[in-house]
């Protein structure tokens, strides 16, 4: 099982569509109505822990049900586009992609950025967490 | 790569890995797609069977039949009509199929631009403070899946938290372009081509806008590479 590097973040996908065989869409990446994008820090875990705090996610999340994997991207690689990552810690090793520009456009254009910088791993099958209790 | 052999049709149909053609291998969609090409050019139809569903025939065609083929898509399958006999000829001018052609295609596409209302028709919908898709926004953008280009495939639609609708066309990471249509008609664009990136925002003006139109010729072009 391979320790992801420090600096490695997990955008997780709850609804389907989002992630291709190997592919992220930038759908993934866009931003919530209050230009926040959720990540995970998934830096010194490897992909059991990150897929049992998806799990965890996807559990209190209040519109979602089931996880269907995740992206994993290089802080670096988001800073690089001019945004920020402010890590709260609420819930552990959660963090906000924050700074978004105000121009839709180049807001999408940063989404495709991020989804071409990123590596998909999509589960064979989505994880039902109601199924999980 | 023949790109141009297929066009996306939504469904909302999903269809599971276990219908994937033994050997189809690497990535699902357009591999699949070649390797149907070359048996269709082979005028060897017969492994194929199980997985093709016959369609009403066309003039010109003797057998046609469509392709669900949606192992990567689940929001999509792809159409392709292929015939037994005079397998090349029908099968390139199967290639040239247009939404012109298949009108019924491009009605699909809307109906599910308005099927979006459905989940997405009220406040926060996703849980994190959404905006509620209005339904103008829905009509604006069946105005616009009106004026798409007949050669580019259907793209897969989307309401985003913003209040919009997005139409997506992801090929592959390197190779992605998304146009969204927003509350006022506005419509905001961001493509990236083999390294290439254009993002940017138009008004609505009852026609598909010079650059989107700009992006959906480059689309096509390097789908074709």
């Amino acid at each position: 099982m391979t320790i992801r590097a420090e600096g490695t973040l997990a955008r997780f996908a709850l609804e389907s569509g989002r992630l291709a065989e190997s592919v992220v869409k930038p759908k993934l990446f866009e931003p919530n109505r209050h230009l926040a994008l959720s990540v995970f820090h998934a830096g010194g875990i490897g992909c059991h822990e990150i897929l049992d705090l998806g799990m965890a996610v996807t559990a209190s999340h209040p519109a979602a049900r089931r996880l269907h994997g995740w992206a994993e991207i290089g802080e670096d690689a988001v800073t690089g586009t001019g945004l920020r990552v402010d890590y709260d810690d609420s819930p552990p090793r959660h963090a906000n992609i924050v700074g978004w520009p105000d121009d839709r456009g180049a807001r999408k254009g940063v989404a495709i950025a991020l989804a071409n910088a990123a590596r998909a791993i999509k589960l064979d099958s989505p994880v039902d967490v109601s199924e999980q209790s | 790569m023949e790109l141009q052999s297929t066009t996306l049709i939504p469904t909302g149909e999903g269809r599971t890995a276990s219908r994937r053609p033994a050997g189809s291998g690497g990535r699902l969609s357009f591999p699949v797609i070649e390797e149907l090409s070359r048996s269709v050019r082979a005028g060897n139809l017969g492994p194929w069977m199980p997985f093709l569903e016959p369609i009403e025939k066309r003039p010109g065609l003797v057998h046609d039949y469509l392709l669900p083929q949606a192992w990567d898509k689940p929001q999509a399958i792809a159409l392709l009509v292929v015939s037994n006999q005079q397998i090349t000829r029908d099968f390139q001018e199967t290639s040239s199929t247009s939404w012109a052609q298949l009108p019924t295609d491009r009605e699909l596409l809307k109906q599910r631009i308005y099927s979006l209302l459905e989940d997405a028709g009220h406040g926060n919908w996703d849980g994190e403070g959404a905006l509620a898709l209005d339904p103008g926004t829905v009509e604006f953008a069946q105005c616009l899946a009106d004026q798409l280009p007949a050669d580019v495939p259907a793209p897969e639609i989307a309401a985003t938290p913003h209040g919009e609708v997005d139409f997506d066309w992801v090929f592959d990471s390197d190779l992605m372009l998304t146009v969204s249509v927003g509350p006022s008609g506005e419509i905001a664009f961001a493509g990236y081509f083999h390294g290439a990136k254009l993002n940017g925002e138009e008004p609505w003006t009852g026609s598909l806008p010079g650059f989107v139109k700009c992006c959906l010729e480059r689309l096509r072009d390097a789908s074709r590479t």
